[in-house]
């Protein structure tokens, strides 16, 4: 059986292999039994060499364990983006085909959106690397799911809200309420007395803008359509954001990333008695897949009543330009903006 | 009798509901109970098509009402003039090591085909079944090594000398079209029923959903949950049937009414406002004097 995954990953790596299922089962503890047994440990530790094997397996071909281990050790360059493979880029763009005509057929409204930095979805999905990425299952792209997109929206709401109210003085503690608000069902009586503030944001600025001359409790009523609540179903769908076929067909669509904890085990002892944050601590490098800058995605938003789905979607764009999708936003990370 | 035969192609993850379980997935997907195999259980689909047909298609509701029966609070005064089946499994989409993926299915699943084909009254529908123990007949594209990889699943191939992809790929022709035919061409693994029952059991797309506390900004308490797809690009199929008090007019009103649905698109199961559930739908008159004619 090994020898038939090797073969296959010679063979195919270029052309057809299924890039979800290559990260998901066919890590290279599976591959390379051999890994495990590394004296040194180095090569078999799970956050720190294996992604840098499964690329340099999938890129470079590298596939004796003599290799592997010399490459890693000496820290010889790895090609550390990703290009869908031949075969599967094939397959995807009909499967984009067929998803542009269901979206057109359902009249939804579409924008292109390109990464402003780097993108990832589902990183703490259960996974051998123990970081991970979520693909589409079938074909092994990246996508931004539905529901990161109809979340980080309805955020954006609550935090506009937020500006709206003045019970308390924390910012986050306000949000907090709306969103109570809004997940018990009848957010117009909690929200009552809610007005627009003397001083708005930029961000409440382009909100109101949206809903144009509309009152804070009509507002309030369309948010309630746009996402519903626990009692009523939302009116607005929030389609999956897949990659534009046309458009990543010599792009790669992964890149490695890392990122490096200096103060690990403090971080990790929670009420224990530890040493305080130091150089006495070691850097732990882990790495893990993300999207990289530059990759476009199509957004697209459904729904029954036009206007309704045009205010929603003029939502989403603030949501993913402002407050990004994913993981690591605070960092900077999956920031998309609209581009034509 | 003259019923339809509908065809169910996923373009999205597909979560007809089961309800919350007590288990690893808090909501899994509907299976039948005898074989383990997804469905979606008839009176599910009926549903759907109705509200579609209303919604969407804007159907008067007098004719809506004659032909899936009045709603409950009426539901004495008179039956539907149709019966829906339940959309059964036809082909499952699995990941393999070479070819990207396969539409799976196995000898079961094309038996239970051909009869419930058959009970519709279609009687030239010529297929080849395969009788398969612990071996595969696959298309060379998904092959490797005289095997096909399925996940982590390895199976050796056996030689397809009756030509039965070729006579899968006619079937599915005539019953869902060209279109069908050309996706699932080359890709076909006709696997023993026992491996199919584990893959449809334990690859199916398993999500984690999370809620965010929009205070901390991190995942709330108890607000993290997983949901079991079907995934997109699998195909199942359902039996409209048409009862035999239905009269000529009937028959127009049901041809007229149930032909829109054919080509479109429509939303089952749960999510549905992000995205999922989304299924292009084929629609095929059957006649019982054999053969199936396009709509």
């Amino acid at each position: 059986m090994k020898e038939v995954v090797k073969l296959v990953l010679l063979g195919e790596r270029q052309n057809s292999l299924n890039l979800s299922l290559y990260f998901n089962k066919y890590p290279p503890t599976i591959i390379y039994p051999e890994v495990l047994e590394d004296r040194n440990k180095k090569l078999a530790s799970p956050s720190g060499s294996q992604r840098k094997i499964s690329l340099l397996v999938l890129n470079q071909g590298v596939l004796q364990f003599n290799k592997i281990k010399e490459t890693i050790e000496k820290s010889l360059p790895i090609e550390t983006k990703v290009k869908l493979p031949q075969k599967a880029y094939e397959l995807y763009k009909k499967y984009y085909q067929d998803y542009t005509d269901m979206l057109n057929s359902l009249h939804a409204i579409t924008g292109k959106f390109k990464t402003q930095s780097r993108l990832v979805v589902g990183l703490g999905d259960e996974s051998v690397y123990e970081t991970s990425i979520r693909l589409l299952r079938n074909y092994g792209v990246p996508y931004i799911p539905g529901s990161a997109i109809k979340g980080v929206t309805r955020h954006l709401t609550y935090y506009v809200l937020a500006e709206f109210i003045n019970e308390g003085n924390d910012f986050y503690k306000r949000a907090k309420t709306v969103q109570d608000a809004f997940m018990k069902g009848d957010p117009k009586e909690i929200l009552s007395n809610a007005k627009v503030p003397e001083r708005c944001s930029r961000l409440c600025k382009e909100f109101l803008r949206i809903f144009g001359e509309k009152k804070v409790p009509e507002i309030i009523d369309e948010l309630i359509r746009i996402f519903g609540t626990q009692k009523k179903e939302g009116e607005v769908v929030f389609f999956d954001a897949i990659p534009i076929a046309e458009e990543i067909a010599d792009k790669p669509i992964l890149e490695l990333d890392i990122m490096n904890p200096h103060y690990g085990p403090y971080y990790q002892s929670g009420e224990k008695n530890v040493p305080p944050p130091g150089d006495w601590y070691d850097p732990i490098p882990i790495f893990f897949l993300t999207v990289p800058k530059d990759v476009p995605f199509l957004v697209a938003v459904g729904g029954r009543d036009r206007e309704l789905t045009e205010k929603a979607f003029s939502l989403v764009k603030l949501a993913l330009r402002d407050l990004g999708v994913g993981a690591k936003t605070s960092l900077g990370y999956g920031r998309l903006v609209e581009y034509v | 009798m003259k019923a339809y035969l509908v065809g169910l192609y996923t373009l999205t993850p597909t979560h007809p509901g089961s309800g919350t379980e007590l288990g690893v997935v808090d909501q899994p997907i509907q299976r039948e109970r005898h074989t383990g195999f997804p469905v979606i259980w008839g009176q599910s689909l009926k549903g759907v098509l109705r509200s579609y047909l209303k919604l969407v298609e804007k159907v008067d509701e007098e004719k809506i009402n004659k032909i899936f029966g009045p709603p409950t609070e009426k539901a004495h005064e008179q039956a539907g003039l149709i019966s829906v089946g339940d959309a059964k499994i036809l082909f499952f989409p699995v990941r393999s090591l070479k070819g990207v993926y396969a539409y799976v299915t196995s000898p079961l699943v094309l038996n239970r085909f051909k009869r419930d084909l058959e009970l519709a009254g279609v009687k030239n529908f010529q297929t080849e079944i395969p009788e398969l123990t612990d071996t595969a007949i696959a298309s060379e594209e998904i092959t490797v090594d005289n095997k096909v990889i399925l996940e982590e699943f390895a199976i050796l191939i056996q030689k397809d000398d009756k030509g039965i992809l070729e006579s899968v790929v006619k079937a599915i022709e005539q019953a869902f079209g060209n279109e069908m035919a050309e996706k699932i061409k080359g890709r076909i693994a006709i696997i023993p029923d026992d491996v199919f029952r584990d893959l449809v059991e334990l690859s199916t797309e398993i999500v984690a959903r999370i809620r965010i506390n929009a205070e901390t900004g991190t995942v709330e308490t108890g607000g993290l949950w997983y949901e079991e797809y079907i995934p997109s690009d699998t195909l199942f199929y359902s039996l409209i049937l048409v009862t035999p008090r239905a009269k000529d007019n009937d028959m127009a009103l049901i041809k007229e009414v149930l032909g829109k649905i054919n080509g479109k698109y429509l939303q089952i199961g749960g999510n549905e406002t992000v995205g999922k559930g989304f299924v292009k739908v084929t629609l095929k008159e059957v006649t019982n004097n054999g053969g199936t004619h396009a709509k």
